[in-house]
């Protein structure tokens, strides 16, 4: 072998480069802290191969993007793994960012002669946030598309050049297939390009002026980099990649339902985004100009003048304590207000009814994408499904007066339709129909007895009867086994029809709980056979079309199955009549 | 530091960096062989109706029909029904035939020449009978036939891909 190695190396000359670097100086002795440079090399090398996969079975526009960042979730072996190591890579790469700026900053290594490469790490740190802000758009989901709308809006506010930057930022007008391919075009080749430049760049420049030791007197030994420093740079670029990998592994990258204008989205950025868009909340109005512009400003100009400001000769903390405790009270500022925006969201009931939602809509269009997205794209693929239609229009048109899974209306007018049409709803609506769960809040359907006193056996008898008659268009409820001790007992018929559409006291139970049932009852209340002269509810038959109301029926079936004891706990407590509790007024 | 801790500590980065490379490189991989043996692209191999038989030239010339797949599957989307290719169909006695209209050679389209009565693929001028028989040309074999049968009165073609370039016919 070794007459080979000779061979390559009379032509290639590789020995004595990788000498020098082997034997190369580490004044100061080997530290973790100078390994966080090469870790950073090592976490981009890796976000170059997964991106590289990806991007061999992703689609830049805007009905495919989605379907193919799904396909490669459903469908592609390992692709889901891919897909959360290039997701975690991104934010560890933040963090090993700002970890590698933190130890420059502790050591002085910004100091003359050793600025230029402040100012080009500087430059490589706007580069890996840069990645993140054209990636989520490139997933083109609720989250991706609904970020990039904020972003690029803030751009259009920047005095002067804004509305040139979001147009060149879109590709035209509006967010299209235009912004996806430019985005790509940004992602994929312009952003590493420029990345390979500035990191050689600094990596060079750094070789040339060598590591900065600690100060006096500890910076008297000098190691080899081969020694140990080599060892130490593996390990923590090797942990840093495994730790993305386990994350990967645990959680995967998150994938939201497909981008659609027409459904809003309670949009939140990244995590090491959130001191941004805290800024942003912070400064409304007139003034918001200073949370994007201003503040964000004047922290770059801090950081760039550094090393102009901390001129002083020792390299010693505590001769420059006022600039390292000011780069580190700047770094806990931006802790603090991503703790901030995270608490908030953490205490906002209405955020939390949003997650709920759209992870339940993000669920939903991965199981409808398993049977392949249509060319017309991953909104069209949601639009035209009932479940997802029935619960926006739910969402939009009912929740005024209808509480649901937790979300109260602030002036609840109806029944609450959590489990809607589950055994446990309807055994607790015949214990106790005059509760705020139920007619409570309804002011004129009264008279509904309750049912508590039944034998425990009896009443699930009655609701599995009741239950039943979904199935039958109208039945003879005299030859019901409950008929003499319950239904004829307690006057059942007296106000209900089980038969036809007679109009009688209370609506009729002739199919109670079809589709044709909830249909008749969404188009028409107050129909003499419902709830007649005792509605209170609009009639939606000329609100909603045909196709929205069927969406809605559908949506209201698929309540009983989907909501855990958990989430509906009144279920099966204590009787609450509407006199203890729930009613206001008399 | 001592030596010993030294060495300890250079093999855990062999050991580290090799682990971190392998948990990369490893599914990336098998992402990468994912598309090997898959059928990413479907809408073959079912009977489908092309036409009806009352279209079909009385002396036997062929015609070409587009076939069209009714939810074919490409990668992620699910397509309305598409034209996934198209066969030459003639009468031959009380006989229905398809002739794939792709060209075993190379998979070029071919065209019939009405006035020689032969079959030419364009790209490398190999020649064929009406029936698909190879006359000259690089072709390795004649046309690929296709099953025909006949509902009522439409005509229904199972449609197939054969591998390309190969003397024998083979499913591609």
């Amino acid at each position: 072998m070794k007459p080979l190695w000779d061979l390559i190396d009379d032509r290639v000359g590789h020995r004595q480069p990788l000498r020098s670097l082997l034997d190369g100086p580490v004044r100061g002795g080997a530290a973790w802290g100078h390994a966080l440079g090469t870790a950073l090399v090592v976490l981009f090398v890796a976000q170059c191969l997964t991106g590289t996969l990806l991007a061999a079975y992703y689609s830049p526009s805007v009905t495919d993007a989605w379907a193919s960042v799904a396909y490669i979730e459903l469908y592609v072996t390992g692709g889901s793994f891919v897909r959360g190591l290039h997701h975690f890579g991104t934010g560890a790469m933040v963090v090993v960012a700002v970890l590698h700026a933190a130890f420059v900053v502790i050591r002085g290594a910004y100091k003359a002669p050793r600025e230029p490469n402040w100012w080009i790490g500087l430059a490589l740190v706007a580069l890996v946030l840069a990645y993140p802000l054209t990636g989520y758009t490139l997933v083109w989901d609720q989250l991706g598309y609904w970020a990039s709308k904020v972003r690029t809006g803030i751009t259009g506010t920047v005095p002067m050049v804004g509305p040139i930057l979001q147009d060149l930022a879109l590709g035209g007008n509006d967010h299209g297939n235009l912004t996806l391919t430019r985005t790509y075009a940004l992602h994929v080749i312009v952003l590493p390009v420029l990345t390979v430049a500035l990191m050689g760049l600094h990596v060079a420049l750094f070789r040339k002026k060598g590591y900065t030791p600690p100060p006096a007197p500890a910076a008297t030994r000098t190691d080899r980099y081969g020694a140990l420093q080599l060892a130490y740079d593996l390990c923590l670029g090797a942990t840093a990649v495994g730790v993305v990998a386990g994350l990967a592994y645990l959680w995967g990258a998150p994938l939201e339902a497909p981008a659609d204008p027409t459904a809003n989205f309670l949009a939140r950025p990244e995590w090491y985004f959130l001191p941004l868009f805290q800024l942003l909340k912070l400064f409304d109005g007139p003034l918001q100009v200073v949370g994007t512009v201003v503040v964000p400003g004047l922290v770059a100009t801090f950081l760039v003048a550094l090393p102009v400001l901390d001129r002083g000769e020792s390299h010693r903390v505590q001769a420059r304590l006022p600039w390292v405790l000011g780069f580190f009270a700047l770094l806990a500022g931006m802790g603090g207000l991503a703790g901030l925006a995270v608490a908030k969201d953490f205490a906002d009931p209405r955020y939390q009814d949003h997650l709920v939602f759209s992870r339940r809509e993000a669920s939903r269009a991965l199981e409808l994408a398993r049977d392949g997205v249509p060319p017309e794209g991953g909104a069209f693929m949601m639009h035209r499904d009932d479940l997802v239609r029935g619960e926006r229009i739910f969402r939009n048109r009912c929740r005024s007066c209808h509480a649901l899974e937790g979300y109260l209306p602030e002036e609840p007018k109806g029944p609450d339709f959590t489990a809607y049409g589950s055994k446990a709803w309807l055994r607790q609506l015949l214990r106790d129909p005059e509760s705020p769960r139920f007619f409570g809040h309804t002011k004129d359907i009264e008279g509904m007895p309750s049912f508590a006193d039944l034998p425990e056996a009896t009443l699930d008898q009655l609701t599995d009867f009741l239950l039943s008659l979904k199935q039958s268009e109208g039945i003879e409820v005299e030859a019901h086994e409950l008929y003499d001790e319950v239904i004829e007992a307690q006057e059942c018929e007296g106000c209900h029809d089980f038969e036809e559409d007679y109009a009688v006291e209370g609506p009729t139970l002739a199919a109670f709980h079809s589709r044709a049932w909830i249909r008749q009852m969404i188009d028409h209340p107050g129909a003499d056979h419902l709830y007649g002269e005792m509605n209170e509810m609009p009639a939606f038959d000329e609100k909603l079309s045909e196709a929205d109301r069927n969406a809605l029926v559908s949506f209201l079936q698929s309540l009983s199955a989907r909501a855990a004891p958990d989430v509906w706990p009144y279920i099966d407590e204590p009787i609450v009549t509407s006199t203890q509790a729930g009613r206001s007024s008399p | 530091m001592s030596e010993g801790r030294r060495r300890a500590l250079r093999i855990l980065s062999g050991v580290l960096g090799g682990g971190a490379s392998l948990a990369v490189m490893g599914p990336a991989l098998r992402a990468t062989w994912d598309s090997v043996d898959k059928q990413t692209v479907t809408g073959t191999g079912a009977f489908v109706p092309v036409t009806e038989l009352a279209t079909l030239p009385e002396d036997g010339s062929p015609v070409s029909f587009p076939v069209v797949v009714e939810a074919p599957r490409d990668g992620w989307n699910r397509m309305p029904p598409t034209q996934v290719g198209s066969v030459w169909l003639f009468l031959r006695g009380s006989e229905v035939w398809a002739l794939s209209t792709i060209c075993p050679h190379l998979g070029c389209g071919i065209d019939w020449e009405s006035g020689a009565k032969r079959y030419v693929c364009p790209c490398h001028d190999s020649y064929f009978d009406r029936d698909g028989t190879a006359l000259t040309g690089p072709s390795p074999r004649g046309m690929d036939r296709l099953e025909t049968r006949i509902v009522g009165q439409t005509v229904e073609v199972k449609f197939e891909k054969f591998a390309m370039g190969t003397p024998e016919q083979r499913p591609a």
